[in-house]
């Protein structure tokens, strides 16, 4: 079976005393991996983590040693069609995918990409007559169990996608937010209030810092927990709850400055401010006949 | 000023992040994400995966899932993390040694004093039938048992979902035997525990009875522990013709013989189709099976196992099966629903099916599509 083609891309030539003390480190001998094939590898794998540094030899070696080396031989030998290893790999690997699926449907709707994911990653697919193996793209960067965790991220988040971008039109409209009719007499200038805020709430995202927008898309966008956003950016819960409310009010702190500076008066500012908190949303017939906006995470609890 | 908290708030849920989304090459790569999972990144790739998920909603999405997925997060240090952690099984253990010694040479005596009747090898199958209604349960439904041999066991939901494991093997040729035993009790008894009894008060009547099938209805009553199989077997069939015990014996031999088994290029490795359409696989050269369910019921009715992971079952109307990891099954698709008698394979994607009219059909791309191959 044909594995990896990779010396025709390498670009670096690897010392070959550092290439055998790395093929015993990983291994790669249990897989009947030889020495050149693996070199093949962590050549391929150092391009593709390096090429755009134009590294020193120090530093590829550094890198090299970094690499999970005995997960990056199984993935050459399963790529490659040992079927040994490729035992090895199930029992070790497939726990974690399907636990994996569950975690992220619990209705079993992930457990068939997680189904077509081993499939790709045998290689039932073929091209001129070599087994395509997925796991070809496996650098040893990380552990093989934590990247078959990220394939099958992918490609659920990348269906999810899909999907959303196929539903008929609903409550979010990309231009902006939805005015709703208001229950009382309309204020002629809601709009123009909300137009104008919506434009400063965006020039306030766009002012932060890409950690900050990166918290505030975790916690709002993707509806993670505070602990779950703290695992993302490496934060204790409580310092991710600190740090949202101090986003806030930077970004409240902003907006007001924008209007005032569009002149604005304290009413108007009011106005505008409660013209967005009066907003019901999608335009609904049913959420028309007066209902009051419902919050569902409150903000009480971490503004003052 | 609530009011205006309120109004960020909602803005930052209708907005946060639709203002602008990258896609497709740009995106972190799955080799990237894996990385920044397992915090082998350098700071300063890691500022830059930071950077590029601020703004690009499918990678936010990426590492969300990420996060999801963790099996365990990273736990919190506390005092508890240095050497005090093991003061706790440490003194644990000090205590189980010391109940050890304690304690057996009283419970010793008790034990003595409770069941004095039962010699060992009677004990020993009392044991194993007190067991038995659990492992039934288990096996009733078949969701309910985990191969042993599964690594999956307790996490894989397709292998424990349709599925008898190792224990329904045990557990059919336990039917059987139930079935003999039950046949002496009451109508309303279907049980394995109520056969027993029944049995057992009629190994009383033959007088073919052990310590066990001598205690009095009130004991039995009172013991938990209902008698060994063996002896509730022994003495149905005891009342049984000779003839009867040969055609039951006859028809639970010919169950265990329609076990179509497939050999792999490994020894040890084997599997076998049984006249339900279930699929065992063992590792022991058939010392112990374990199930792989199909779910394709009993339409299967050959097998090719060209390496210890990949085997190609077929069957009637055109089914085929397929595993590459000997775990899970992929039914293929197959241009006729004709019967199919035979199948040779190579690996997982090259295989060759024989109809039962005699026409052949190969596979060079893991059963995806198949060419009817001309007759000479």
């Amino acid at each position: 079976m044909g594995g990896c083609r990779l010396r025709d891309t390498i670009g670096y030539h690897l010392d070959d005393t550092l290439v055998e003390r790395l093929h015993r480190r990983a291994k790669a001998g249990q897989w009947r991996l030889t020495v050149d094939r693996f070199g093949a590898a962590l050549a391929a794998s150092a391009e593709s983590a390096l090429g755009a540094f134009a590294p020193s030899r120090k530093e590829i070696e550094k890198y090299l040693h970094s690499l999970r080396l005995e997960d990056l031989a199984l993935a050459c030998a399963c790529a490659d069609g040992d079927e040994e290893a490729w035992e090895h790999f199930v029992r070790e690997v497939r726990p974690t995918l399907y636990r994996a699926a569950g975690a992220l449907d619990p209705t079993g709707g992930a457990r068939d990409i997680a189904d077509s994911i081993y499939a790709d990653l045998y290689g039932l697919q073929e091209r001129d007559g070599v087994r395509r193996s997925l796991l070809r793209y496996f650098h040893g960067r990380s552990s093989i169990a934590t990247w078959v965790r990220s394939v099958l991220a992918q490609r659920y988040v990348d269906r999810v996608r899909a999907a959303k971008r196929v539903e008929p039109l609903g409550d979010e409209n990309e231009g902006g937010l939805v005015l709703s009719v208001p229950c009382s007499p309309p204020d002629p200038d809601r709009g123009r209030y909300i137009e104008s805020i919506r434009h400063a709430f965006g020039r306030a995202l766009a002012a932060l810092a890409p950690r900050e927008r990166l918290r505030l898309a975790c916690y709002y966008e993707q509806q993670l927990t505070l602990a779950q956003t703290g695992r993302v950016l490496r934060e204790h819960e409580a310092t991710v709850s600190r740090q949202l409310a101090r986003t806030r009010r930077t970004i409240r702190a902003d907006v007001e400055r924008q209007l005032r500076d569009l002149g604005f008066s304290a009413d108007e500012l009011q106005a505008a401010f409660d013209s967005v908190v009066q907003d019901t949303g999608p335009i609904d017939l049913g959420e028309m006949l007066c209902k009051k906006p419902e919050l569902d995470r409150s903000v009480s609890e971490e503004m003052s | 000023m609530s009011d205006r908290n309120q109004a960020i708030e909602r803005l930052l849920r209708a907005r946060v992040n639709r203002s602008r989304e990258v896609e497709g090459a740009e995106c972190l790569s799955a080799d990237t994400i894996a990385a920044w999972a397992d915090r082998t990144l350098t700071a300063r790739s890691r500022e830059a995966v930071e950077a590029h998920a601020s703004d690009c909603t499918r990678c936010q999405a990426l590492l969300a899932a990420m996060v999801l997925t963790e099996t365990e997060p990273e736990p919190a240090r506390s005092f508890w993390g240095g050497p005090v952690r093991w003061l706790a099984p440490l003194a644990a253990g000090i205590t189980a040694v010391a109940l050890w010694v304690a304690v057996p040479e009283q419970q010793a005596g008790r034990d003595l004093d409770q069941r004095p009747q039962l010699s060992e090898s009677e004990a020993q199958p009392a044991r194993a039938v007190a067991d038995e209604p659990a492992a039934l349960e288990d096996a009733s439904p078949p969701a309910a048992a985990v191969p042993q041999e599964s690594p999956m066991a307790g996490a894989d939901e397709s292998v424990s979902a349709g599925a008898p494991s190792e224990a329904l093997g045990g557990a059919r040729e336990r039917d059987a035997t139930e079935q003999l035993a039950n046949e002496f009790g009451s109508p309303g008894r279907g049980g394995v525990v109520g056969g027993e009894v029944q049995g057992q008060a009629r190994l009383e009547e033959t007088g073919a009875a052990s310590e066990v099938a001598r205690r009095s209805q009130a004991q039995m009553a009172k013991e938990p522990a209902p008698p060994a199989a063996e002896e509730v077997q022994n003495g149905a069939l005891a009342l049984r013709s000779s003839a009867d015990v040969m055609v039951e014996q006859r028809a639970f031999a010919d169950r265990l013989d329609r076990r179509l088994e497939v050999s792999t290029a490994d020894d040890a490795v084997r599997w076998r189709l049984g006249p339900d359409g279930d699929v065992e696989r063992s590792r022991d050269g058939g010392l112990t099976w374990s199930a792989r369910p199909t779910g394709v019921g009993p339409d299967l009715l050959a097998g090719a196992a060209p390496t210890a992971g990949v085997c190609w079952l077929v069957g009637r109307r055109g089914t085929v099966v397929l595993t590459i990891d000997a775990e899970t099954w992929r039914r293929l698709p197959f241009p006729e629903p004709a019967d199919l008698t035979l199948v040779e394979a190579s690996d997982g994607l090259r295989a060759s099916v024989t109809t039962d009219d005699g026409r052949t059909f190969e596979t060079t791309d893991g059963g995806a599509t198949w060419t009817e191959v001309a007759r000479p």
